[in-house]
């Protein structure tokens, strides 16, 4: 898998100019400097695919500090040659996975999530389709999985293949999903708009 | 595009209070080599302790030490990507898995098919009774030996979704075990062979499921305290 994106994501105010890779390293090694810049990295960017998957605000920062927690968990299982970017997103799609099997808990924030709609990151291809906030309600009517494909690949810049890594499919699959997802995206706005 | 949210101080906290250096888990195959050694000392107790299937010349070595490797290599890829799984964005999803299983099953029937072309075998007077329980607790138990390796091996990768990793992990182990048991057993008859060993088969691979509900289970349980006390 490319670090491409991460060389690209160099040079955020709390990166200070070193990758991704170059910071779980650090990490691996106990320095914990480098846990709050790939924190001050992702932290935001996985708390807006936490809010498209959940349409809660409030449940998507309880599952943010979940990854957080399983990233440090599981530290030792990131390869370096691979996308750090793709691993720690695939730690918080398995986060909100296992927190939806709590159907306690799923209830209760579902009931949240259609009074709440939080501000989720929209597709830079569909901000011409709609108000922003036509996009984000069609958007939370997407089946999660397209949604997630979506989101992951025109919001967060991920490849198919990373999205196809964090979904468990092939990167085709991943590829197909984000497709169709914009079809029903453009679809839904359509119907919205008439 | 989005606001960096502030670090919360407990998961602060958590991070300091455990920032030992980690080394980085070696590949899943490398992992899987680990229990490849496993394979020679379960083949030298299945020697010393019980007598080789007396049709070994009939089945000629292809259909006997060759279907061994065949199997045993087999069952390593199995915990090789049972391994991966455990790997946050490594892991094959459901349908690779359930395809992957019936590969695996598709495999074992074919050997036994083969086998019994080339040879007739022990024949016993009721191939779904004889014997049956017997082979399929030993190889069951052959098999748990080294589905306790690699359950270990799971646990370490602190995985949130156990239960797929470790249904692979199940079927793995089985088809290895099968491959050394397979030199012991005379019978070749397919009632005896697909209902007893694929049985044991069977067994191995849902006690690897079950072992991995349990861990995801236990994962969950923690979260879920955790959430909890964040809601107050």
């Amino acid at each position: 898998m490319s670090n491409g994106l991460e060389r690209e994501t160099r040079g955020g105010a709390a990166g200070a100019g070193r990758s991704l890779t170059d910071l779980m390293v650090a990490y691996q090694r106990g320095d914990e400097t480098a846990f709050e810049r790939l924190y001050g990295e992702l932290a935001g960017p996985v708390l807006g695919y936490l809010r498209s998957l959940t349409r809660s605000a409030a449940r998507a920062d309880d599952l943010l500090q979940e990854t957080f927690f399983h990233v440090h968990r599981a530290r030792h299982t990131y390869d370096p040659g691979r996308s750090a970017k793709a691993w720690v997103y695939a730690i918080a799609h398995n986060v909100f996975l296992m927190s939806c099997r709590s159907a306690r808990r799923l209830s209760r924030h579902e009931e949240l999530a259609e009074e709440e709609l939080p501000d989720v990151p929209v597709p830079p291809e569909a901000e011409s389709l709609g108000t922003r906030d036509l996009v984000r309600r069609a958007l939370a009517r997407l089946p999660v999985d397209k949604r997630e494909a979506l989101v992951l690949h025109h919001v967060h810049g991920l490849s198919f293949q990373e999205v196809g890594a964090v979904q468990g499919v092939s990167g085709m699959a991943a590829k197909l999903r984000s497709h169709r997802g914009m079809v029903e995206l453009r679809a839904l706005l359509k119907d919205a708009g008439r | 595009m989005e606001t960096t949210p502030r670090l919360p101080e407990a998961l602060r906290r958590a991070v300091r209070e455990d920032l030992r250096p980690v080394r980085p888990l070696a590949s899943p195959a490398r992992r899987a080599l680990a229990v490849l050694a496993w394979a020679p000392a379960a083949l030298a107790a299945v020697v010393a302790l019980l007598p080789l299937r007396p049709d070994l010349p009939a089945l000629g070595w292809a259909l006997s030490w060759g279907v061994l490797l065949v199997e045993v290599a087999a069952g390593a890829g199995l915990v090789a990507l049972a391994l991966a799984a455990t790997i946050p964005g490594r892991g094959p999803g459901r349908e690779r898995i359930a395809l992957t299983l019936a590969l695996a099953l598709v495999l074992f029937a074919s050997l036994a098919a083969l086998a019994r072309r080339a040879s007739p075998g022990l024949t016993v007077p009721d191939p779904l009774v004889t014997k049956g329980a017997t082979c399929m607790t030993l190889e069951t138990v052959l098999g748990f030996t080294a589905l306790a390796v690699v359950f270990a091996l799971i646990v370490r990768a602190a995985p949130l979704r156990a239960a797929g990793a470790a249904l692979l992990a199940g079927a793995g182990t089985g088809l290895m075990a099968e491959g050394i048991f397979r030199l012991h057993c005379p019978i070749t008859d397919l009632r005896h062979v697909l209902v007893w060993h694929g049985g044991a088969l069977v067994v191995l691979a849902l006690s690897g499921l079950a072992l991995g509900a349990v861990l995801e289970r236990r994962a969950r349980a923690r979260m879920d305290e955790r959430l909890a006390g964040r809601s107050g």
